[in-house]
């Protein structure tokens, strides 16, 4: 196989949610002397990319995104082992969880999919997480991100008091904070001073990502 | 002519005219017993009959809802079939803390439980009872958890939304099983005093499954479930979470319940879309918690005049919310067509 073909049957594979047809191009990958970054990136998250559209686009569901997931980790198990050591050292660090009070955690389970495949370095927090430990833990390591998710309106109030603790412990600069869930909306975020609202997993990913470029 | 409470709703189940909507609160997933309500009494409103009877009349009595619904919670099959459960207290509603099972076939393993006997359901059952002797001319709803929540709450939901696809045909099965469950306990329900029974199935929405499997894993349980509960002699709410519109063609074969949908579904356009079948809601319930009383009536008098069925919060009702802005709901209902 030609690497362009490699990179598609990759990619195809994540989407068709095909675990065998994954590992197998990532085998063909290593077979081929391709590099293993290239691999991942051009291939196997390419095809991810395109489950989030289908999935922002409604075409894909929840199912399918876990399958395609699932397809995607086993195609990377292989090809993790040629990675340089180095290469994902720059990634940035979230720190994800359902804030206390809440034990509904499909959504933030569905993001945190998303943002480790597209790059970022994730720190899950679980479900039902007490207020102080997103500081906390954004603090110990390092962390640029902040994501928290909330299905019930009691919990919701509890982000402000996260946003808060940042900032009295001088974290607020360096972290951007994201918020998502049911009854979270806009409005709600420009309120208690969040800096991106996300709809679903795909937005959550696309927005960070811009950010980076706003940056960069 | 005297409506008594019971006399509307029955009416509005039947498809006959009323005077006005009845505004009610089913219970179950969408309960008002709020922390106003709770805390005004000791901690088990969850697991003893006397108090739950209780609660439940002082809901009616706080809010002026015009229904006595129970449980105020959605983990009682969930932990017939294994789950642990926390129940909270009057600040933190009950909640799932471990899953019953780890493979679908665990749950199908377990011999079907009997409602009579097994975990809170004769908490429920005796509470219905109490209700119904005493308070004759108010609809009792008796409440119970959708399959696929259920299936969820006894399995990791990622575990069981890829064997959807992976296992479709077990987890058809799986659901076809704790759905025989359902079907007797609703009887049961019904046999203790339940004039009404709510399904609320949280999980099985539009968002989370699509409409091709939501057709096929969530609408043959539901019609099951319609049907057994209607030749139980009680009427059947359905209620759908979430973004309801790319299922409305499958929800056109739900005759025979009345379906109640959340905030985002422009109820009119539904009305359009299901033909006869009564619909049910949809107060904004981050409102209900935060809004103001006034705009929360200006949404109730719309949703008035467009005709709709059932006033009612649009899903589960924070713990939070204020007894005034539920107040505000009822009323305005109640001063209907005066």
């Amino acid at each position: 196989m030609i690497n362009q073909n490699i990179l598609d049957a990759l990619s195809i594979a994540v989407v068709e949610m095909d675990e065998d047809g994954a590992k197998a191009a990532a085998q063909a990958a290593i077979d081929a002397g391709m590099g293993a970054f290239e691999a991942i990136t051009e291939g196997l998250v390419k095809g991810m990319n395109i489950v989030g559209d289908k999935y922002e686009q409604q075409e894909y569901f929840i199912p399918e995104v876990l399958l395609c997931s699932d397809a995607m980790l086993a195609g990377l198990e292989i090809i993790q082992p040629y990675l340089p050591k180095d290469y994902n050292q720059n990634a940035e660090k979230v720190v994800i969880g359902v804030v206390e009070g809440d034990t509904h955690d499909i959504g933030k389970n569905i993001v945190k999919i998303m943002l480790e495949t597209g790059g970022f370095e994730v720190y899950d927090l679980g479900r039902n997480v007490p207020l102080q430990a997103f500081a906390d833990k954004a603090e110990e390591v390092g962390a640029t991100v902040v994501a928290m998710a909330t299905l019930m309106t009691t919990t919701m109030d509890g982000m402000q008091v996260v946003v808060e603790e940042l900032e009295k412990r001088g974290l607020r600069d360096k972290v951007t904070v994201m918020i998502g869930g049911g009854p979270i909306s806009q409005a709600f975020a420009d309120e208690i001073k969040a800096d991106i609202y996300a709809t679903d997993a795909n937005v959550a990913v696309r927005k960070l990502r811009n950010r980076q470029t706003a940056v960069a | 002519m005297n409506v008594t409470e019971k006399v509307r709703l029955k009416a509005v189940l039947a498809k006959e005219k009323t005077d006005r909507p009845p505004v009610i609160c089913p219970g179950g997933m969408m309960s008002a017993a709020t922390t106003a309500v709770l805390s005004d009494f000791t901690n088990n409103f969850h697991n003893d009959p006397v108090i739950m009877t209780k609660v439940a009349e002082r809901i009616r009595l706080n809010s002026g809802f015009e229904n006595l619904g129970v449980p105020f919670c959605m983990t009682v099959e969930a932990e017939v079939f294994g789950s642990t459960v926390d129940l909270g207290d009057a600040g933190v509603e009950p909640c799932i803390t471990e899953y019953g099972a780890s493979e679908l076939a665990a749950i199908i393993a377990r011999p079907l439980p009997d409602p009579l006997t097994a975990g809170r359901a004769p908490v429920i059952l005796a509470a219905i009872k109490e209700l119904a002797a005493r308070n004759q001319d108010i609809p009792i709803i008796g409440n119970i958890t959708g399959p696929i929540s259920l299936t969820t709450s006894i399995i990791d939901p990622l575990r069981f939304f890829r064997l959807m696809r992976k296992a479709p045909a077990e987890v058809s099965a799986t659901l076809d099983y704790v759905t025989n469950y359902l079907v007797t306990f609703a009887q049961a329900q019904i046999a203790a005093g339940a004039d009404v029974i709510a399904i609320a199935d949280p999980t099985a929405t539009g968002e989370i499954l699509g409409n091709v499997n939501f057709q096929r894993f969530v609408t043959p349980m539901l019609l099951r479930l319609v049907r057994e509960i209607k030749n139980a002699g009680a009427g059947v709410i359905v209620h759908i979470c979430g973004d309801a519109t790319v299922l409305l063609d499958s929800l056109q074969e739900m005759k025979g319940a009345v379906l109640s949908f959340d905030s985002i579904v422009n109820l009119p356009k539904a009305k359009v879309a299901l033909g006869d079948i009564p619909v049910m809601g949809n107060i904004n319930t981050q409102m209900l918690h935060t809004g103001e009383p006034q705009r929360i009536s200006r949404n109730v008098e719309n949703l008035l005049t467009q005709g709709i069925d059932i006033i009612a919060p649009a899903c589960g009702i924070s713990l939070a919310t204020p007894q005034i802005n539920l107040r505000a709901l009822t009323t305005v209902v109640k001063r209907f067509g005066r």
